[in-house]
């Protein structure tokens, strides 16, 4: 009988806690990480009698909890992929809806802009004609600033982002690592089994960790895990986290870099480029594909507006009859000191209007190695690296690296071995473009030359061939104006320069042995000849690098004259020029207009926000996959429990009816006895 | 067998339902706003093409604009010359008469009277402005008086430079000739050339002496067949910006077809689309609410 009331009581016991295990799970159920436990029994050792073995009731081997590392990992992994690819795309959409929103995008500001100039040469002289291109080019200046203050908040953005989550991960190792130390002391108590509450503890930790950086896991035997994140720094060892840091980068101020300690006092390491997954991946993906690449772009436009529109404005002739000044503000940047250097020289990036097309969107680094400067492309493929000495690639010496130029400033103590600097020539051109006119009647809307067929004083023409000639053109300012009183004559002789040769001699123009043009009418000559004709190098070089075309035949003694275009308010030679750089291939080796190279960055960061947008649906498609297949093994279905409750209920009240019996056996037997 | 957790199940409804309502949200913003493509993000090729056309449209506008510009002028032009053209022909009609025997020295200088209204006439003429007050005639120096007399003595003081405006990507058309090329450049009967107002002021003096015009009358034709080309070549050039201006035109009309092509929602589509996601969201949420109501607990008591 006391076997049957052990047996009974050992059952009530068992039952008594398989149901508790079933009620933890059902209030376990939306607990986020929690895997079921459940209660694994075990019939008792039984006891030998002479018929053979009776048995001796049941006990709990193991309150067990349902669970699949590999599964887990798999999680974690699916779980960093996704956060990287969500943070990348959040991100990437404010870009994306910046760019592609007409009332904040560029290409509308710049065809503005250049319609405006149009209505100029339209009508140089009008004032409101004038008036329009001051507002459009104010409207592009600030529509260019407006788009890269974006890039400048969202880089805010993401740094101030990047240091949150930094903080965050800092708070969760270090819960880990307190979690490891719970679980090795869990398991010296529990006979080698941890409590599996901290278990799912843990594996959330993981899991929070695992959405802000990719990491992997190293199982130890006390129970404890090792956590490393990108190709193996250490973050999680047993009892001690290591603290993440952001640092700023020595090269690159924009773009702080990611630390981890070393533990001691060994100054953190920089991680940055093994960091991987996650939303940090994820923010320095952003950082780099989108910002960095697509300021850099935006620059190029910027860069290519402003230098081409002022070299060309520069060629003309305002309405008071003055050379054009610079219409954009002319652009410069200082090269990044490295915070490790110990001269204290300087470094200044400008421009050369002639090798726009060379520009790339590409940083360069600039190191010293105490004699020879080194310029290195900083992109997938670079060109080999410009080696050269000062003062080689400053504006004097007219050479460029990808079309910008180095000007050099010693500072006190110059440049030292090993010194160097961050050179972005384009990443900061769309903030700085400044439009640089204030009165309209700056614009140079006229040509500084015309010219004319000589004639007597009052307008009446004394050439008596049939000759021609163009209106000239200019490619630099040198020597131009001409000067009031000093037009350049061409007089058509049969011995051009003593040579015996049909042609014109030129007065106040090219001196001595150069100062005549050979034309032949007898000859093709008659249907159009371009001067100068290459015959004389440079020929006019002193004047502007004139260039026109004469054609017709000629009488001797026939003259033209090349003038300064004073009075020439209707003239609009300029002003077209200028509408025409809209369709000149200025950027890329001469393949894409400004606007072009706009709409590709518009394409890009379309097609990369695009891909980040499908990667991430992919991703979160995979996470909840995997996550389904843990949550299939590991998470609590409510049916299964109210299942499990009739059960083990069931099993609970047999049990008590069996303590019944054996107390009924016992009265019997007592009952028996009293008799 | 999978076996489902409760929470997968509770997740599995619930991101049905959020998905439709993504898709819906998106159908619905579309359809607000016209558009098939959103962002460049909805269609990145289709984005740089838009950007493209829009371009391509709005500086053939431009082009338009141009050419209504120059075509307005021109039509100045045309009225300045033709006007003149006219009051030569008068001269010539006058010098003939006066080079008739049957005519007083009194009737001459009468005609003479006349001869110097049509040169006067020719002159304000010659100093014609366009709409904007610059002066047609005078080259690149528009405020500059083309013409001025003094003493019987015409002066030209403007220069030779034809302002060119942009009608197409490749094309410029003149919106002017210089006061040269039309009044001074003239070619004489000889070969050589003249001064169209020193010719009329030599029929004027002689008339007024009473005696019949020296000039040869084959220079005055010459003259009136001088102004007969510019008009012609004006007339000329009014034609050609008819022409591009159509080509433009139709330019537009093309790109705005496949502006609206490729950028413009198609509603008919879009609409049943909206309907088709609005039933799969009600689907959603019918099969969510009545999963969820399913558990054994029902049936415990």
């Amino acid at each position: 009988m006391a076997d049957i009331l052990n047996i009974g009581v050992s059952a009530l016991n068992v039952y008594k806690r398989a149901l508790s295990t079933v009620g933890h799970n059902i209030s376990n159920v939306n607990t986020p990480g929690y895997s079921r436990q459940y209660v694994e029994l075990g019939a008792n050792d039984p006891t030998r009698d002479g018929a053979g073995y009776l048995g001796n009731g049941v006990h709990v081997n193991t309150i067990g909890r349902r669970y699949d590392d590999f599964l887990a990992s798999q999680v974690r992994n699916a779980q960093s992929a996704s956060s990287f690819q969500g943070t990348l795309f959040s991100y990437a959409e404010r870009i994306n809806n910046l760019l592609g929103d007409p009332n904040t995008g560029l290409d509308s500001a710049m065809q503005e802009y250049f319609n405006a100039m149009q209505t100029v040469a339209d009508d140089p002289a009008s004032m409101a004609a004038r008036q329009e291109v001051m507002s459009e080019a104010s409207t592009l200046e600030s529509r260019f600033n407006q788009l890269s203050q974006h890039y400048d908040n969202l880089r805010n953005s993401v740094n101030s982002d990047m240091a949150l989550k930094i903080s965050d991960a800092n708070a969760l190792a270090t819960s880990i690592a307190e979690i490891n130390l719970a679980i090795t002391a869990s398991q010296g108590v529990g006979n080698g089994k941890a409590a599996p509450d901290l278990l799912d503890q843990r594996d959330q930790l993981l899991r929070d960790l695992s959405t802000i950086v990719g990491i992997s896991t190293a199982e130890q035997s006390d129970g404890a895990v090792n956590v490393f994140i990108g190709t193996g720094q250490t973050l999680v060892v047993g009892g001690t986290a290591f603290a993440l840091s952001v640092v700023p980068n020595a090269a690159d101020g924009a773009s702080p870099d990611i630390a981890v300690s070393r533990g001691g006092s060994g100054q953190p390491q920089a991680i940055t480029s093994f960091v991987t997954g996650g939303e940090l991946g994820g923010l320095l993906e952003f950082r780099s594909d989108f910002l960095d690449e697509g300021q850099r772009r935006l620059g190029l436009t910027a860069v290519g507006l402003v230098e081409a529109t002022n070299q060309q404005h520069a060629l003309g002739l305002d309405l008071q009859g003055g050379m054009g000044g610079n219409l954009f503000s002319s652009l410069s940047f200082s090269g990044e000191n490295n915070r490790n250097n110990t001269g204290n020289g300087t470094v200044d990036i400008t421009f050369n209007p002639t090798d726009l097309g060379d520009l790339t969107t590409h940083n360069y680094q600039l190191d010293f190695d105490g004699t020879n400067w080194t310029a290195t492309q900083l992109s997938d493929n670079p060109p080999a690296p410009v080696v050269f000495a000062p003062p080689a690639y400053s504006p004097a010496s007219g050479n460029t690296i990808d079309g910008f130029h180095l000007a050099f400033t010693a500072g006190t103590t110059a440049w030292a071995a090993g010194d160097s600097f961050l050179l972005k020539p384009t990443v900061a051109a769309a903030g700085a473009i400044n439009f640089a006119l204030t009165d309209p009647r700056q614009i140079a809307a006229a040509a500084p030359l015309r010219s004319t067929e000589v004639t007597d004083a009052n307008g009446n023409p004394v050439n008596t061939g049939s000759a021609a000639i163009t209106q000239p053109q200019i490619a630099t300012t040198t020597g131009i104006p001409l000067g009031v009183g000093l037009p350049m004559g061409f007089t058509f002789t049969n011995n051009a320069g003593g040579t015996g040769n049909p042609g014109f001699d030129i007065t106040n123009g090219p001196a001595g042995p150069n100062d005549y043009i050979l034309y032949d009418p007898t000859t093709a000559d008659r249907f159009g000849k371009g001067f100068p004709d290459g015959s004389i190098p440079n020929q006019f070089s002193l004047f502007g690098g004139l260039t026109f075309e004469i054609s017709g035949v000629p009488a001797v003694g026939d003259q033209f004259q090349v003038e300064d275009n004073a009075g020439g308010t209707g003239d609009n030679r300029n002003a077209l020029a200028l509408a025409g750089l809209q369709s000149t291939l200025t950027l890329s080796g001469g393949t894409n207009t400004f606007q072009e190279t706009y709409s590709q960055l518009v394409s890009d960061v379309g097609s990369k926000t695009r891909y980040a947008e499908i990667n991430y649906n992919a991703q979160e498609g995979l996470l909840a996959s995997h996550e389904e297949s843990l949550f299939s093994i590991a998470a609590v279905n409510l049916d299964e429990e109210a299942a499990d409750l009739m059960r083990y209920q069931q099993a609970y009240q047999a049990a008590a009816q069996v303590i019944n019996v054996a107390g009924t056996i016992f009265d019997t037997l007592l009952g028996a006895v009293r008799r | 067998m999978l076996r489902i957790s409760t929470p997968t199940q509770f997740q599995r409804g619930i991101n049905s339902i959020l998905e439709q309502q993504a898709k819906l949200g998106y159908t619905q913003e579309q359809i607000a706003s016209g558009k098939k493509v959103l962002s460049p993000a909805d269609d990145p090729a289709a984005s740089a093409q838009l950007l493209e056309l829009g371009r391509a449209i709005e500086t053939v506008n431009q082009y338009q604009e141009n050419a209504g510009r120059a075509k307005s002028r021109l039509e100045v032009e045309e009225v300045a010359i033709s006007s003149a053209a006219s009051a030569l022909q008068r001269v010539r009609e006058l010098a003939v008469q006066g080079g008739s025997d049957t005519f007083t020295p009194a009737q001459r200088a009468s005609m003479a009277v006349e001869v110097r209204e049509m040169q006067a006439h020719i002159l304000s003429q010659a100093n014609a402005k366009d709409s904007n007050g610059e002066y047609i005639f005078s080259g690149f120096q528009g405020r500059v008086q083309p013409f001025t007399e003094l003493g019987g003595v015409y002066t030209y003081n403007g220069d030779m430079g034809r302002r060119e405006l942009q009608i197409s990507a490749d094309r410029t058309l003149a919106d002017r000739d210089s006061g040269f090329a039309v009044f001074m450049d003239v070619p004489t009967s000889a070969g050589g050339t003249q001064n169209m107002f020193a010719m009329i002021e030599q029929i004027a003096v002689d008339l007024e002496a009473g005696t019949a015009p020296t000039a040869p009358l084959a220079d005055v034709d010459e003259a009136v067949a001088h102004l007969a080309q510019v008009l012609a070549s004006v007339g000329g050039r009014l034609k050609s910006i008819d022409e591009q201006t159509e080509v433009n035109t139709d330019f537009v009309t093309t790109m705005e077809i496949s502006r609206v092509d490729i950028g413009e929602l198609d509603y008919a589509e879009a609409i049943t689309r909206f309907s088709q996601q609005q039933i799969a969201l009600e689907a959603a949420q019918k099969s969510f609410a009545q999963i969820q109501g399913m558990s054994l607990f029902n049936f415990l008591n």
